[in-house]
């Protein structure tokens, strides 16, 4: 098992004086998750120079950019909601709920800043009503979520009455759609967005309780921490952030409607697990997500640079979303390579007469053999298994 | 069942495995005859579970051969290993709750056909489970049979390829100590229709209750064999080696006299009074000292469990009140007692204790986040600096505080809860079957923890379902029915633990 993502990239300079208390606070240098996430990245651009002149262009980055910022919002809300052990079926509907708030408020002729706070509010109350129903009905996260993406979407509907409203305050469309130091001010958002939420998760207890909320959440409890509170707080981020991502998503269309961010929510879910967070919760970290919006982005753009039709689209997408999946979550090179391992020893052992291997490389270096005696499941039995993504 | 009555059902000679850094086994050697038991004991990391590994066909060795019934084999599955002859039964069953007897009885059986003989099934299932003495509807699901039953269907799934061997991998550490004769019954009446068996057991009572032989290993070689069953001593002296002198869990072993507290003092730190959940636990009043270990033990479901969820506050309380340091405390959520100054090692430490995936530094600071906190911040360097003390403090094995506690010891996991105990300077800590599934060595070690903690000031209470560990501490309560129905100071017991099982009912 590799380390986890979020404790890969730590690097702890330690002052401390004791030899073997040095040793110890060392962390062992290995490629973690992220290492394979940053080593996809590069070859989907790679790829990408090779099939368009046009893909390294400045223009073409900052349609990428700006593309991904979107989803790049949506996966880290996802992400903040997956890392306890949920999911979050209804951000796309929530972002939708969104666009309409923001679009009526705006054409009642309010403020920025009133609209912009106010849909954030609506969001984060629907974001509220999904931790009150995981967490008090016990309603399980798919269900409850995706009650919520219907209630959402058709709330959205009948606030909008018609098919859409179009956005002409200037000042909203400048903030959402204008440009700080020639940087897109979306691309801003979600720079800021990513920074803050993988701040939160690394340095401050709150972080701190969701991952270990997502680890054991038995532990968790038994160790006093608030558990309830804070899945509930999971979800009403969730849903804060998907508000965020459909005030992005207005300010480009000049509009609102109940008909935006259809399918969001699987790109979000997809660039979670792309960008190395297990479903089952209590690992990988904002930045990572994000990596795998962007890893998205790229694809959909260089197939789009390739003339490739929508269509076969759909199919090399899902299989590159595979194809990361199973190298990020860690699980997948070692995996290659014990296999690999496993049929050279079949062949030699296929020649007569050949001496039996000295140590069998097979199990992966990290693992301590019978240390954990009586504990450690042979991988015949061990239906837990965290190793693989899903 | 045909059995060679000439040679061995099982011969393994010079089985070797090294793993990178490690030699889990080094040319071990044994013997199981048909119609014998054969114990396999061990400390932690002495090789067995890779020796078990190896023989369930897991993994392969790196040297050595085996023989069923003087037939050379080979085996590289789990599959293949059955088929030799060699059949495993785990600790944790592999039965599908939701299935019925029979489904998962044949389960490997429906990998091949297309249909199934579902009548002929049925009653080869019933006939299997009747001749394990449980005559069950086999068409029930497994979930809804209690767990004992459970584990007849597992053997049955066993019996029903006419095993030459059978290896019962910790078979009792489930289950209530109730239905464990039953099981060590069992497994006499097997051998003597003809299979070889191998029983492991961190349990010596057993162990010397139904085996015919003895193999003991110690760091990956066999360094006793038992033709004769030895004492219980004998076995811990052989799997501790050099360690054995003045060892407290020999003491616990024997049920002989040795001392967990002896450092109580006269000042009173929790003060219980008629406490009661109004169900399951009558009213229980007692006093816990500063430096004192308190006993609790009695049967399953005689009220201990509930009477240790009560004071942690995972259980609602209808009556009595508890006071710490004098001072009345309400508690009606682990966070309530934990800022009360109370502090729980569960029973499961894997489940309900640990973060599995997180490093040991974060599971020893993670019910003190607070006090690593500045400015709403978390300090990691204090929060590393402070495991490292603590890693040295309880000498923790680790590469690095880094070290996910998955991939530590059993003992050591169990060191890295009770530093985050110490971490919060709880002054009640209550330890559910704290060495429970631990070996002798590691029992010992975490019995010098306690220790440590009571010396240091603090009281623990440790509710066990196992008397000779109970009569270790200061004080001992028994319950039963949810009652107190005795209560003794270790000088009363030590001599006479007798009398405390004669209220265990």
């Amino acid at each position: 098992m590799s380390v986890s993502s979020h404790e890969a990239s730590m690097a702890e300079d330690l002052t401390v004086s004791s030899e073997p208390l040095k040793r110890r606070a060392r962390r062992g240098f290995k490629i973690g998750p992220q290492g394979y996430l940053l080593g996809v990245f590069i070859l989907v651009a790679v790829v990408g120079s090779f099939t368009s002149p046009f893909f390294f262009t400045a223009r073409n980055l900052e349609n990428i950019a700006v593309a991904a910022s979107v989803v790049a919002v949506l996966g880290v809300a996802q992400f903040i909601v997956v890392v306890t052990r949920g999911i979050d079926l209804s951000v796309g509907s929530v972002a939708a709920l969104s666009t309409v708030i923001a679009a009526v408020l705006l054409r009642q002729g309010h403020g920025v800043v009133v609209t912009v706070v106010v849909a954030l509010l609506a969001c984060s109350f629907a974001g509220f009503i999904n931790g009150i129903l995981v967490v008090y009905a016990r309603i399980a996260p798919f269900v409850a979520t995706l009650a919520m993406l219907s209630i959402a979407r058709g709330v959205a509907f009948l606030v909008q009455v018609g098919t859409l409203i179009v956005i002409s305050n200037q000042n909203f469309l400048s903030f959402f759609g204008g440009r700080t130091a020639t940087v897109p001010n979306v691309v801003l958002i979600a720079v800021v967005v990513t920074l803050v939420a993988a701040f939160v998760m690394r340095f401050t207890p709150l972080g701190r309780r969701l991952y270990a909320l997502g680890g054991n959440p038995e532990a968790a409890r038994l160790s006093g921490l608030p558990v309830k509170r804070d899945q509930v707080m999971a979800y009403v981020t969730s849903g804060m952030l998907a508000g965020l991502a459909g005030l992005m998503l207005a300010g480009r269309l000049s509009q609102g409607s109940s008909l935006v961010g259809q399918g969001y929510e699987l790109d979000s879910i997809a660039a979670t697990v792309v960008g190395g967070t297990s479903l089952f919760g209590g690992t990988g970290d904002p930045i990572s997500t994000v990596l795998g919006a962007l890893i998205i982005g790229m694809i959909g753009n260089i197939m789009n640079l390739a003339g490739i039709q929508s269509e076969p689209q759909l199919v090399i997408r899902g299989l590159v979303i595979l194809i990361a999946v199973f190298l990020t979550s860690g699980g997948g090179i070692q995996r290659i390579r014990a296999a690999i391992t496993k049929l050279r020893k079949r062949g030699d052992n296929a020649v007569p007469g050949s001496p039996a291997p000295v140590a069998g490389p097979a199990a992966p270096a990290s693992r301590r053999p019978d240390l954990n005696e009586g504990n450690d499941r042979s991988p015949a039995r061990k239906p837990d298994s965290t190793e693989g993504t899903p | 069942m045909s059995v060679d009555v000439a040679g061995p059902a099982l011969r393994v000679q010079g089985l070797t495995k090294r793993y990178p850094g490690v030699t889990a086994l080094d040319g071990v050697d044994l013997e199981v005859h048909a119609g014998q038991v054969l114990s396999l004991s061990g400390a932690n990391g002495a090789g067995k579970s890779t020796l078990v590994k190896i023989l369930s066909g897991a993994e392969q060795p790196d040297a050595g051969h085996i023989w069923v019934d003087g037939t050379e084999v080979h085996f590289d599955s789990p599959h293949a290993a059955r088929r030799s002859g060699i059949y495993t039964i785990y600790q944790e069953m592999s039965l599908v709750p939701t299935m019925s007897v029979v489904e998962n009885i044949f389960l490997d059986d429906f990998a091949k056909g297309v249909f199934v003989r579902r009548g002929r099934l049925e009653k080869r299932a019933f006939e299997l489970m009747e001749r394990l003495g449980a005559p069950v509807d086999v068409r029930i699901p497994v979930g809804s049979l209690p767990l004992a039953k459970q584990q007849l269907v597992e053997i049955a799934k066993a019996l029903k390829s006419d095993p030459h061997v059978l290896l019962l991998d910790e078979p009792t550490t489930t289950l209530p100590p109730r239905d464990v004769g039953g099981l060590l019954d069992l497994m006499r009446a097997l051998a003597v229709s003809g299979v070889g068996l191998i029983f492991i057991s961190h349990r010596l009572d057993e162990v010397t209750q139904v085996c015919d032989t003895v193999d003991v290993l110690r760091d990956g070689r066999r360094v006793a064999h038992f033709d004769t069953v030895p004492g219980a001593h004998q076995i811990v002296k052989e799997m501790v080696g050099d360690r054995y002198e003045n060892s407290l869990a020999a003491a616990a072993a024997e049920g002989a006299e040795g001392k967990l507290g002896g450092v109580a003092t006269d000042d009173v730190v929790l003060q219980v009074h008629e406490l009661s959940d109004g169900h399951q636990l009558h009213p229980v009043s007692f006093d816990l000292r500063r430096g004192e270990v308190l006993g609790i033990t009695g049967l399953l479901g005689a009220g201990q469990n509930e009477l240790a969820e009560c004071l942690f506050g995972l259980r609602e309380v209808v009556s009595g009140s508890s006071t710490i340091d004098g001072r009345k405390v309400r508690v009606r959520s682990p966070q309530e007692a934990i800022r009360a100054g109370l502090g729980l090692i569960p029973e499961d430490r894997k489940s309900q204790g640990l973060v599995l995936d997180m490093s040991a530094n974060k599971n020893i600071t993670l019910a003190s986040l607070a006090s690593f906190t500045r400015v709403g911040l978390l300090d990691h360097r204090h929060e590393v600096r402070h495991a490292l003390t603590q890693v040295d403090e309880l000498s923790i094995k680790c590469s690095s505080v880094h070290q996910h506690v998955r991939t530590m010891s059993g003992g050591n996991q169990q060191k890295v809860l009770l530093a985050r105990w110490l971490t919060k300077n709880s002054k009640v800590l209550i330890l559910a079957e704290p060495t429970r599934g631990v070996d002798v060595a590691a029992k010992e070690e975490i019995y010098r923890l306690i220790r440590a903690y009571l010396r240091a000031g603090g009281a623990a209470i440790v509710v066990t379902s196992e008397v000779s560990e109970a009569a270790l501490c200061d004080r001992v309560m028994v319950l039963s029915s949810g009652r107190v129905v005795a209560e003794a100071t270790h000088e009363e017991i030590s001599s006479k633990h007798q009398d405390l099982l004669t209220h265990l009912r």
